[in-house]
């Protein structure tokens, strides 16, 4: 088996070591979890602690959707995250289409005025939006969620598309326009494919916003039927007593799902951080 | 742009403001005016236990938040925060993309392009993992009881409540690493390959190589993304501090966003909150300002 060409055999296995210890360390506290989602609450709180789990049980992961409220949690997680991503899309879509293709007057304002609403604190602009949800009557409710997350990833979305359309060669469009089709047509039936590699990154990124975001969450709702997942692994450890192998099993439950998307976009996700920085 | 020749797209100028409105709509209901109504309030009482009207106080929650103690102690610690996570993740990620290139640049045969693939994977995967998970995972590696990090050590510190600071910076860095690594070993990645090759026709050592070759050619991607994490960490750093100390012990992790979350929606003093939003708004403003000179000014980019 051969890993390098010989001449920098010596020098490139120290890197590797190093490498290795790196990913160790990056990989330790996940592999902790995920053994400590198995072990009884008796074993976690044993001293000094155990890495294997001396009798694995599935008692944490039940105690989750019987106590902490996951069934209800992860229904309103997957409706959050599908219209976060529905909507940046459609929306961010639509309008980076339109900066690109059909300029108008002050449209490179706007496009720049759009940036500029990333500057909002997230943390600043909850407490306007509460407010407002309040008003409507949509706290504890997925709608204000949907809402808030979409509002503050739109101008992402718009910044990562606009350029992606502003790269595309504009031949198959201008050929469709020849043949009378309108620009909603042209937008529909030929763009939106041609863009396909641009929102799917777009996709990716929405998804792991909605996915993992906490304030939006603790803000809007004070019930679990308005909360995410997220926001019921941080509930979980209020209170006198920790629970610590529901809120290990309550971790990797969380994790998994966006790991598993990530580790299969990861084309996706390498192209997106390639043009974000 | 040439739009020398009839572009059929320029002079049907209406459309483009067909496709930009749905979301320009969408900004404004629910971004624009609730800012705006932030800015209003910012000028009111507002604390809606104590009554439910609203009173015109000028710049009263100005100059009460200003004159405010608590307010310049959660700057310092934002500050402390942004300077602590900042320098440790951009030395190890830079150390990490180092490495991890030193290794996949010279990785050769099938076994080889595996690994390579096996590492691009392994250090995407903290990009996905939740802050909140990160957080709760530390608070248990950690515990000064049942954590594996004292049992390892054979000690018995309470890390959040006798370092609380330098655990939180420890949660947050283990997650933003391999972020920065990933970013980092990218840049290394686009160097052309030839540049290499004539560093070692001339004898360089591979510190050389370092300091002539790779780091002058990733400089400004290494700027950028540590002034981009500056911004970030000082203006958004929320999850990991409200999941592992909640600002405590004291106010000693009270950073500013949490800061002007809680006089929000623990203490509901609405009028104060907007202020310190308004005040939040400005920095973040003035840093992005400061980022886009900062990027501009760099020739090149």
């Amino acid at each position: 088996m051969k890993l390098f060409a010989k001449r920098a055999a010596p020098k490139a296995a120290w890197a590797l070591a190093f490498v290795i210890i790196l990913a160790i360390v990056a990989l330790l506290p996940i592999a902790w979890m995920t053994l400590s989602a198995f072990k009884s609450d008796d074993e976690i709180n044993q001293i000094p602690p155990t890495f294997w789990p001396q009798t694995s049980t599935l008692d944490n992961l039940l105690q989750l959707f019987t106590q902490f409220h996951f069934g209800i949690l992860t229904v309103n997680t997957v409706i959050v995250s599908f219209f976060v991503v529905t909507l940046s899309l459609a929306l961010g879509g639509a309008a980076a289409y339109g900066l690109s293709r059909y300029p108008f007057f002050g449209s490179n304002l706007l496009f720049h005025a759009i940036l500029v609403t990333r500057l909002v604190t997230p943390a600043s602009f909850v407490l306007p939006l509460y407010l407002m949800m309040d008003s409507l009557r949509l706290t504890n409710t997925v709608t204000a969620l949907v809402i808030g997350i979409t509002v503050l990833n739109l101008p992402f979305v718009i910044w990562i598309l606009k350029p992606f359309f502003d790269s595309l060669p504009r031949e198959v469009e201008e050929a469709a326009q020849l043949d009378g089709l309108g620009p909603i047509g042209i937008f529909w039936r030929f763009a939106i494919t041609l863009a396909g590699p641009g929102f799917k990154t777009v996709a990716l990124f929405s998804f792991i916003t909605a996915w993992t975001d906490l304030l939006i969450p603790i803000t809007m709702s004070t019930r679990p039927e308005g909360w995410t997942l997220t926001a019921g692994i941080v509930q979980m450890q209020t209170g006198f007593k920790i629970y610590w192998g529901a809120l290990m099993a309550g971790g990797l439950y969380l994790t998994l799902p966006s790991f598993i998307i990530a580790i299969a976009m990861q084309k996706a996700l390498t192209r997106g951080l390639r043009t974000t920085f | 742009m040439g739009h020398s020749r009839r572009s059929p797209y320029r002079r049907r100028w209406p459309v483009g403001l067909i496709f930009v409105s749905p979301a320009l709509l969408f900004i404004a209901a629910f971004m624009v005016y609730p800012v705006s109504h932030l800015i209003a309030l910012s000028f009111h009482e507002y604390s809606p236990l104590r009554s439910a009207d609203l009173r015109w106080v000028g710049v009263g929650n100005y100059t009460q938040v200003l004159a405010n103690q608590e307010t310049y102690r959660s700057i310092w610690a934002s500050i402390q925060f942004t300077a602590g996570s900042v320098v440790i993740e951009m030395i190890a990620g830079l150390a990490g993309a180092i490495c991890l290139a030193a290794v996949t640049l010279r990785l050769v045969g099938r076994f080889g392009s595996s690994l390579n693939r096996l590492f691009a994977g392994l250090f995407i995967l903290p990009l996905a993992a939740p802050t909140v998970v990160a957080a709760v995972v530390w608070k248990l590696l950690l515990d000064p009881e049942i954590g594996p990090v004292n049992a390892t050590l054979s000690t018995t510190i309470a890390w959040f409540t006798d370092y609380p600071m330098v655990s939180v910076i420890v949660a947050d860095a283990w997650k933003t690493i391999p972020f920065i690594t990933f970013l980092l070993y990218a840049a290394i990645l686009s160097i052309e390959p030839s540049q290499f090759e004539a560093a070692k026709l001339d004898g360089a050592n591979a510190w050389q190589e370092f300091w002539h070759l790779t780091l002058p050619s990733i400089l400004p991607v290494v700027a950028v993304t540590a002034a981009f994490r500056t911004v970030d960490a000082f203006t958004k750093a929320f999850d990991i501090v409200f999941a592992t100390t909640g600002g405590g012990p004291g106010d000693d992790t009270m950073v500013f966003p949490l800061f002007i979350w809680r006089t929000a929606f623990s203490n509901l003093h609405f009028g104060e909150a907007s202020a310190l939003a308004v005040i939040a708004i400005i920095i973040s403003g003035l840093c992005g300002a400061g980022l886009l000179f900062f990027i501009r000014s760099r020739p090149g980019r």
